[in-house]
């Protein structure tokens, strides 16, 4: 559990390695989200701008027909209060009579439709100004204050010709600034209306309701369409009744697509303006011809759908992210345990068949691990029963060695008993058999391969009084063991082969009395020696002696002696292997001495 | 160990997307938050306790300035002291702003030198300065925003031009002497009167701002000059005093009267035929552009060191055409 964001890093280093597992698998799946996300959020920015800007449309053009709505009630209003005053027989005697303003019946009239003016406008706020004028320049107000502004010619204003125009019916006028009255300006909505005789249609006057504009402007500007949208509202012949920037309008710094609004009955359409899309809604409803269109900004109501698209990106690189750690967590499952196996395998390739992969899971790779381990352990298997089999070769070769003994000793053996019974030396022959069976007996009643010290010295005891009476006073030997070596434990019959080359190459050439020393003793090893005091021997026949050529084999019945001697040499070497075995000491002249090694084992421990 | 070494992935996975995340609402709340500082210095935003005449000017110049907030997405700060002779206040107000260090201020300077050392400090600190109606002393500001009162005064000398026979003496009265915008009106009304030929100016009278000292001026030339064809009055006050001259000596449309701004004596004058023209400026305009000019600036865009917000002559035949009643009648 190494530094894991080190860990983590390389990861995401080797995962982006195109040629890896994980590497397709990350590439594969990223090609999946991107896609998938692209089209996702593309499809529903789609949806989501259609569905914003008909619900826009539908929204706007509700919010519209209400100012629409309200317009056309101030407006009925209006013509209510002109249908009043229009009717009233004190307005209509006041005009009979404008020609004659000082008659009681003037003054009468005058005073009573002044009140009716008055108590009209006490009742309502929006009203600014009721007129009734008649020619040449008479005037009455709703406030007695009020005096005719003499220097405006009412009859050259719009208003008055478009009434004039329609003869007795209400004419409404877009906003103005009202100049009727002296000293006063206000920014009006005018009704005005010619007054008749209903008997002739004669010309009495004109009557003049004014709409403080105020009304209409802080209706429309109450709408709030998004940030930044509008509503205005244009009249009949493309004049602005009310907009929010009319003087950038005029002044040529903003553009309204008025042609098109006019050119369009209610409903919506989008047009670009200044490089942006804007919703125009419109509503031609109205009793006043006027037409009134919200303006939304395209931009603004699809700021939602583009909020979508930011939560798509975030989505995304949610994605990528996931992606990311599923591919790493993908390669781990994956490799690790691939890597786990290549480990073992490695262990394996060093010899060491005991490993047992774990491969946890149910992969694939955990069947290939579980599918190894039963391979590594038949052949573990197999390479045991190979052990075991060289093994038993290699015993039965020794059994065959220790058997060439026996067959070439009792040869040399019966030779010599055969040649005491022919001059007749009975006793001789007695000690000489049954030394010999105690020599058997002591190389076949044990079936070991490892005897005692002990026991291996009595044998060769009984070997030499065998010989010592073969050649009666010409050998002479002494045996001197090491008291703590005696239970040691030894390869049976190396001795005797060793003693029996003494005699026959150093002391049967010799003229005289010979003698065979044998010691035991331990060093760090075990060490028997054999010595003579015989006529030695060349360094050639040592090496010729110890020589492993097996095929010299047949060599023995011209030089019996040293079958024994290879013999034993083979033996340890084949039992404790190469650093053991014999060693010769000779001189041409002067005797020979032959030391055997053999590891120190105790009688309780195991051969081997 | 692997319930231990998944929770770590798990936590480092968590981490990961937090922080992405994390940093994606941070860049959003940024771009909300992004929406920069802006403040307006004025000449005047008005005293309870004394309505100005001349606060109607300021009135729709933030009219306009409202106009173009809202059309940007942006909430500006408007200040300034009570009356536009507050020279101090203002030099204070605009201490005070700077110090905040908004990210763009429109001035509209009481006075040209006052105001300077205020406004290249406000420079040097990186605040977008754009000045409006008048200009302060250096090269602080990015662009000066105002009424072109050259051409203003053309079209006030031309209308002359266009009224009074040119065998007939006209006389300028100019509302202060050493203004600039007295100056540049003065410039273009001598410019447009001998545009079209040799008009006998006697000469350019100063009436201090006042429209008392306009009137006895007016009824001074009126007395001395008989033949006197018409009078250019560069300001409200000294059209005002000189419409009064003319009307109280029964002179109305014998001597001809073109003047500057837009009063309601102006406009009755101007209806009674006292007036025959009016030079109006359009503060609505200004205030508008302002806040474009300082929005194009702050974007780093290059604009134009002056702006015209222009002008316009209304006469009686024409005021109440929908484009000079707007400009004649903003409420």
């Amino acid at each position: 559990m190494k530094g894991s964001s080190v860990s983590v890093v390389d990861r995401i280093a080797s995962a982006l390695k195109l040629r890896s597992i994980q590497g397709s698998i990350t590439l594969a799946l990223l090609v999946m989200v991107v896609i998938a996300i692209v089209f996702m959020g593309l499809t529903s920015y789609t949806v989501a701008r259609r569905a914003i800007i008909s619900t826009a449309h539908g929204y706007t053009g509700a919010l519209v027909s209400q100012v629409r709505t309200s317009i056309d009630t101030y407006i009925a209003n209006m013509e209510s209060i002109a249908e009043v005053i229009h009717r009233d027989e004190n307005v209509r005697g006041y005009l009979r009579n404008v020609n004659d303003p000082g008659s009681e019946n003037a003054l009468r009239y005058a005073d009573s439709a002044a009140s009716l003016l008055a108590s009209i406008s006490q009742t309502r706020d929006d009203i600014s100004l009721l007129m009734v004028y008649g020619t040449p320049d008479r005037a009455l107000f709703h406030d007695p204050g009020m005096r005719l502004n003499t220097y405006a010619s009412l009859t050259d204003q719009k208003w008055f010709r478009a009434a004039q125009a329609e003869e007795g019916g209400a004419v409404i006028s877009g906003s103005h600034v009202q100049n009727v009255v002296a000293d006063r300006y206000q920014w009006v909505i005018t009704l005005s209306r010619e007054i008749r005789e209903h008997a002739d249609n004669e010309l009495l006057g004109m009557l003049l309701v004014d709409l403080n504009f105020r009304v209409i402007e802080e209706l429309a500007s109450a709408i709030e369409l998004g940030e930044r949208g509008y509503v205005f509202i244009v009249g009949q012949n493309g004049d602005l009744v009310y907009h929010p920037q009319q003087q950038l309008i005029y002044s040529n710094l903003r553009h309204e697509r008025i042609g098109d609004v006019l050119s369009h009955g209610s409903g919506s359409f989008t047009a670009q303006v200044r490089g942006e899309d804007r919703l125009y809604t419109v509503d031609a409803e109205s009793d006043t011809n006027w037409k009134i269109v919200g303006v939304n900004y395209v931009d603004e109501l699809i700021t939602p759908a583009r909020e979508i698209q930011v939560y798509f990106v975030l989505f995304g690189i949610l994605c990528f992210l996931l992606v990311i750690l599923l591919s790493l967590r993908l390669s781990v499952r994956i490799s690790k345990p691939i890597q786990m196996l290549r480990e073992s395998m490695k262990s394996v390739e060093r010899g060491d068949f005991d490993i047992q992969v774990e491969v946890p899971g149910r992969t694939e790779v955990a069947d290939l691990g579980r599918d190894f381990n039963i391979m590594i352990s038949e052949i573990k298997a197999l390479m045991k029963s190979n052990a075991e089999k060289q093994d038993e070769k290699r015993r039965s070769e020794l059994r065959a060695l220790q058997n060439q003994i026996t067959p070439h000793f009792m040869y040399n053996t019966l030779d010599s008993i055969i040649w005491m019974a022919e001059g007749r030396q009975y006793d001789n022959v007695i000690t000489m058999t049954s030394a010999l069976g105690r020599l058997l007996r002591l190389s076949i009643s044990q079936g070991e391969e490892l005897v005692t010290v002990a026991n291996e010295i009595e044998h060769v005891t009984n070997y030499l009084r065998i010989q010592q009476m073969r050649y009666a006073d010409r050998l002479d030997y002494s045996i001197e063991v090491a008291e703590d070596v005696r239970r040691l434990k030894t390869l049976k019959v190396v001795l005797q082969p060793l003693v029996e080359n003494a005699i026959y190459h150093g002391l049967r050439t010799r003229y005289g009395k010979g003698k065979v020393v044998i010691r035991a003793f331990a060093d760090d090893d075990l060490v028997f020696t054999v010595s003579d005091n015989g006529s030695g021997m060349s360094e050639e026949l040592v090496a010729g002696l110890l020589s492993k050529a097996m095929d010299d084999l047949p060599r023995r019945g011209r030089n019996g002696s040293g079958v024994g001697v290879r013999n034993v040499q083979e033996r340890i070497q084949l039992y404790f292997g190469r650093q053991f075995g014999l060693a010769y000491e000779a001189e041409v002249g002067s005797g020979t001495t032959v030391a055997v090694r053999q590891p120190v084992m105790h009688s309780d421990d195991p051969a081997q | 160990m692997i319930a231990n070494r998944l929770i770590r992935r798990v936590m480092i996975s968590a981490v990961i997307v937090l922080a992405v995340a994390s940093g994606f609402w941070f860049a959003l709340a940024a771009r909300e938050d992004g929406e920069r500082k802006i403040m307006v210095v004025l000449k005047s935003v008005g005293a309870d306790e004394a309505p100005d005449e001349e606060m109607e000017f300021w009135e729709i110049v933030r009219l306009g300035l409202r106009a173009a907030s809202q059309e940007y997405g942006i909430d500006p700060i408007i200040v300034g002291p009570p009356r536009e002779r507050d020279i101090e206040q203002q030099v204070e107000i605009l201490a005070a702003v700077v110090a905040q260090k908004p990210a763009g201020v429109i001035l509209a300077a009481s006075d040209y030198e006052a105001l300077a050392p205020l406004a290249s400090e406000a420079r040097n600190r990186g605040i977008a300065l754009v000045t409006i109606d008048s200009a302060v002393a250096g090269d602080a500001s990015a662009s000066f925003v105002a009424t072109d009162n050259l051409r203003a005064g053309e079209k006030a000398g031309r209308a002359m031009a266009e009224l009074v026979a040119p065998d007939k003496p006209v006389a300028i009265i100019s509302h202060i002497h050493g203004v600039a915008t007295a100056i540049d009106r003065e410039r273009g009304a001598r410019g447009g009167l001998t545009e079209s030929g040799e008009f006998r100016i006697l000469g350019t009278y100063f009436a201090e701002n006042n429209p008392d000292r306009a009137y006895e001026i007016a009824v001074h030339l009126m007395m001395e000059h008989t033949d006197l064809g018409g009078i250019v009055a560069l300001n409200e006050n000294t059209t005002v005093g000189t419409g009064r001259a003319i009307r109280d000596m029964g002179r109305s449309g014998e001597v001809k009267l073109v003047g500057f701004d837009h009063s309601k004596e102006e406009i009755s004058f101007l209806e009674q035929g006292v007036i025959q023209a009016l030079v109006v400026q359009k503060p609505f305009n200004m205030g508008y552009l302002a806040i474009q000019t300082l929005q194009r600036v702050m974007a780093g865009q290059r604009v134009e060191p002056f702006i015209d917000t222009g002008s316009r002559l209304i006469r009686k035949s024409n005021m109440y055409e929908p484009q000079n009643e707007k400009l004649l009648f903003p409420f």
